[in-house]
């Protein structure tokens, strides 16, 4: 009779067992892994990035291209709140966040009675300078006009520095 | 003629640049040369002054190995002055200036738009060498050909 009752308890046992092996069974199996790049590059339409703080700049531009660090701009437009506007236009752009600069392809500088252009250059966003290693021009007032290579704007100052090969031509600066 | 004097440009070239707006000053450095018309004046360092609209240059001055040149002659000095409107030069330092055959030396030459010439000397004694006008020359070379034929 024990033996008997020991037969069923085992049954039992296991019928009870069945169904969590069966649910465990059913898991779904893990999705194949498949080879897709995660999404790193975001592309943005009618960017505009203003500084922190005191408004010191705002930078936009129609497409923006985010890559890591990076800001990649088509036709950007930097506009600074010195005393006075200043603006940084140029056909390409590449903003690195932390590094707090903003490198420029083809940029035109246009301030009061100022107006610069390069093929390269960097603006430094805190420090408020643009420095290029390549040739620039500068134009004040119009009529006196500046070129050289090698050349910083510092705009707290409104100072100039031209390394090499300078040639400047004042036109009406003699009453 | 003096509107059509004042649109004429002034070309500065040098290795160096340095222009602050705010100061109103343009500082070049290294081989300067600087011309408007036929007056050309060559240093080592060339200060531009600006008046306080920055449009218009009040003062230029240029230090170190200065050379000037313009149709009244030529000067060559430690440091120069230059106004350009009333076309004054103040040569400063070892100074001359020489005008066709004649020639200054002084500490302080002043040459003015007219073509007067004053000269200082504070360490060194002035020196003027003056050559009889050609005018005279040929007086003098008719005077013994006239002596010949008679």
């Amino acid at each position: 009779m024990r033996e008997k009752f020991f037969k069923v308890a085992v049954f039992l046992a296991i019928i009870s067992i069945l169904p969590f092996i069966v649910l465990i069974m059913r898991k779904e199996t893990p999705p194949e892994k498949l080879n897709v790049e995660t999404h790193k590059k975001q592309v943005i339409k009618d960017f505009v990035l203003k500084s922190e703080g005191v408004k010191k700049w705002i930078l936009r531009a129609p497409k923006a291209l985010f890559e890591g660090e990076e800001i990649h701009l088509k036709k950007p437009q930097l506009v600074i709140y010195d005393k006075d506007k200043f603006f940084l236009i140029a056909d390409e752009a590449v903003y690195y966040q932390n590094k707090k600069l903003v490198h420029l392809k083809q940029v035109t500088l246009i301030g009061k009675n100022l107006r610069g252009k390069a093929p390269y250059g960097t603006y430094y966003t805190d420090k408020e300078i643009f420095t290029t290693k390549t040739t620039c021009e500068f134009t004040f007032d119009n009529d006196k006009r500046v070129t050289g290579k090698g050349c910083q704007l510092e705009l707290k100052d409104k100072k100039v520095i031209i390394q090499s090969n300078v040639k400047s031509k004042f036109g009406e600066a003699i009453k | 003629e003096t509107k059509e004097k004042t649109s004429t440009p002034i070309v500065i070239e040098s290795q160096k640049l340095i222009y602050i707006q705010k100061k109103h000053m343009a500082t070049y450095i290294g081989n300067v040369i600087a011309q408007r018309e036929k007056t050309i004046m060559k240093g080592d360092k060339l200060i531009v002054y600006f008046d306080p609209t920055d449009r218009y240059i009040e003062k230029i001055e240029v230090i170190g190995h200065v050379y000037i040149k313009d149709p009244r002659g030529e000067g060559w000095c430690n440091k120069l002055y230059y106004y350009p409107v009333q076309e004054k030069a103040v040569l400063i330092g070892n100074a001359k200036l020489k005008q066709k055959e004649n020639l200054v030396v002084g500490d302080e030459i002043i040459a003015y738009k007219d073509g007067r010439v004053t000269v200082e000397g504070i360490k060194q004694r002035v020196k003027t060498v003056i050559f009889p006008e050609e005018k005279n020359k040929n007086l003098i070379k008719g005077g013994k050909e006239s002596e010949k034929s008679r």
